[in-house]
């Protein structure tokens, strides 16, 4: 124990001294891998896939379903205009999620 | 930064990627991490701030398989042991001339000495496991349970390396005549 206590009093007195590199975390910040972030943009963009796929599958039907009531045509091109503009930002969405993904 | 802040950190980084988070981890635990590289590559600063990154990159990266159940910085120690042992391994099926640590040469001129060369010429008699064993054990202040987490080996067989590891520092601080406290 006295010989164990000596041997830790010599590697105390002769130790390096803890230093904090301030660009050690940098460094490692720098070579993380970007695996994770990739993973979550594609999950996104799954996600927005299906909900334009899921809006415009909804507006089309409903547009359909009005087609045949002739008084409603003017609602049904109100429909159609509609779809256009889902379709339109769903297409805006996922080309920003991809541009963003291939940014990473 | 305590235990509980370690672990809030922890969870930033998995539940939201949050790489300041990780920042500050690296912050607390790189000073510990590339002393422990410097006294096991015998001082070589190139070698022990690479490996060390690459220690804070693979924790990174198995981040999710941290249960909590040891402190970060025994878990830290234990990838950083098996870094070093994985270089060790590279090195020595790549070279033919076995272990690039055991085959260095460590030429100090006596003049040049510093108190860290004490400690590398102090280092150099021991073998790699010895080496570890005893910066955790004397120079990190770990206990022997922690010791034997870290590098995976049962208590006995630290015990064994240690008592080794012992007479051969104490043979060689005797033949430097070095006294203890001056």
């Amino acid at each position: 124990m006295e010989n164990d206590d000596k041997l830790k009093a010599f590697f105390k007195e002769h130790s390096q001294p803890l230093y904090r590199d301030e660009w050690f975390s940098r460094r490692v910040l720098h070579r993380l891998p970007e695996e994770t972030k990739k993973k979550i943009r594609l999950i996104e963009i799954g996600v927005w896939s299906v909900s334009a796929v899921l809006a415009l599958s909804i507006c089309f039907s409903f547009g359909k379903t009005i087609i045949v009531i002739d008084d409603y045509r003017e609602l049904f091109s109100i429909m159609t205009l509609f779809s256009l503009v889902a379709l339109i930002s769903a297409l805006v969405i996922l080309t920003d999620q991809i541009i963003k993904m291939f940014r990473i | 930064m305590s235990k509980n802040e370690d672990i809030l950190l922890i969870a930033k980084c998995l539940l939201n990627d949050d790489r300041r988070a990780y920042t500050r981890l690296v912050d607390k635990y790189h000073p510990q991490i590339k002393r422990f590289f410097l006294n096991q590559t015998l001082g070589d600063t190139m070698l022990s701030d690479d490996l060390a990154q690459e220690t804070f990159i693979k924790a990174y990266t198995c981040l999710r398989s941290f249960k909590g159940l040891s402190s970060f910085s025994t878990w830290i120690f234990r990838i950083a042991y098996n870094v070093f042992y994985d270089f060790l391994r590279t090195r020595k099926s790549s070279e033919e001339c076995g272990s690039y640590i055991e085959s260095q040469n460590y030429e100090i001129p006596s003049e040049t000495i510093t108190r860290n060369m004490d400690i590398y010429k102090a280092m150099q008699i021991l073998k790699p496991e010895e080496r570890a064993i005893v910066q955790l054990f004397y120079l990190e202040d770990l206990p022997l349970n922690k010791v034997s987490e870290i590098t995976n080996m049962p208590s006995g067989t630290i015990k064994s390396h240690l008592s080794r590891a012992r007479q051969k520092l104490n043979v060689y601080l005797e033949k430097e005549n070095y006294r203890y406290g001056e």
